[in-house]
């Protein structure tokens, strides 16, 4: 049993100390999955992941045992799609405006240390399910079943928007390398 | 660096800067609200008991079985064994989390 997999069990028998424990292991990793979902919105990141804690508090006695992370995944991708619901979607795509801006044009690519600034744009223009799909599965390091339990989609359509998210991510940095040749 | 890697880059680290004591600080809240709910549910439903049912005659009834049980031989093992148990259970989980 891992570390947090215990002291899920041990915030289930009502003990807050070890719900604390949890929120310091798992947030920071948790409000990146969350940045990247809402375009790098710091501060709806913060909240989204505030309100999935909250909510992992008070259904902690649901978690069993496994991914505990994928467990939160799962409900911070609920309260994204609220809040995407809620905002209309539109103004959700809008948001890069308001914070930080991974989504503008296409990025300075002599600068080397832009890499990762190149991958967050093109991110960007991704549909949220690609993005969450990819995040899970590469930089979260989630297996492809614990990815498709978090997202409560079938195996079969997760791997689908994960290739149909490489797929475009290839396409949009050639474009822009090749923007940069030239 | 193809894109597989690129993609396999771990997320940036995202400092705290008190995200967790807000987080806490709205279980406590929480729990504070759930607490209060609870008093408030027992002493409706006690003042509603106390009206509605024959607490005196109840009140005596249960009297009589304390008096019946305090002077068992078996109860009292029963429980001072119960006691013991959750005694036990506490310090044990308590002890397993300090070793973390």
């Amino acid at each position: 049993m891992s570390e947090s997999e215990w002291l899920a069990l041990e915030a289930a028998k009502g003990d807050p100390a070890a719900f604390g424990r949890l929120v310091r292991q798992h947030q920071s990793r948790l409000r990146g999955f969350l940045l990247r979902l809402t375009k790098g919105s710091g501060a709806l990141a913060d909240d989204l992941a505030q309100d999935t804690f909250i909510e992992a508090y008070k259904k902690i006695g649901q978690f069993n045992s496994g991914n505990f992370f994928g467990w939160l995944c799962a409900i911070a991708w609920s309260k994204f799609l609220m809040e995407a619901r809620k905002r209309k979607l539109d103004s959700l795509e809008a948001l890069s405006e308001a914070g930080t801006d991974f989504a503008d044009d296409a990025p300075e690519p002599e600068n080397a240390s832009l890499i990762k600034h190149d991958l967050e744009s093109a991110m960007a223009q991704l549909a949220p399910m690609q993005r969450a799909a990819l995040t899970l599965c590469f930089a979260l390091g989630l297996s492809n079943e614990e990815a498709a339990v978090s997202l409560n989609i079938p195996l079969g359509t997760l791997k689908s928007h994960v290739n149909r998210g490489r797929a475009r991510l290839e396409i949009l940095l050639g474009d822009w390398r090749k923007v940069a040749v030239s | 660096m193809n894109l597989d890697e690129m993609l396999s880059q771990p997320l940036p680290d995202v400092p705290d800067n008190g995200f967790s004591a807000r987080v806490m600080a709205r279980v406590e809240q929480q729990e504070r609200y759930k607490l209060v709910q609870i008093i408030l549910i027992s002493v409706v439903a006690a003042a509603l008991a106390s009206l509605l049912l024959p607490i005196r005659a109840m009140v005596g009834d249960f009297a009589a079985g304390l008096i019946v049980m305090s002077n068992s031989a078996s109860f009292a093992i029963a429980a001072a064994v119960i006691a013991l148990t959750f005694l036990i259970d506490r310090l044990w989980s308590e002890r397993s989390l300090l070793q973390f």
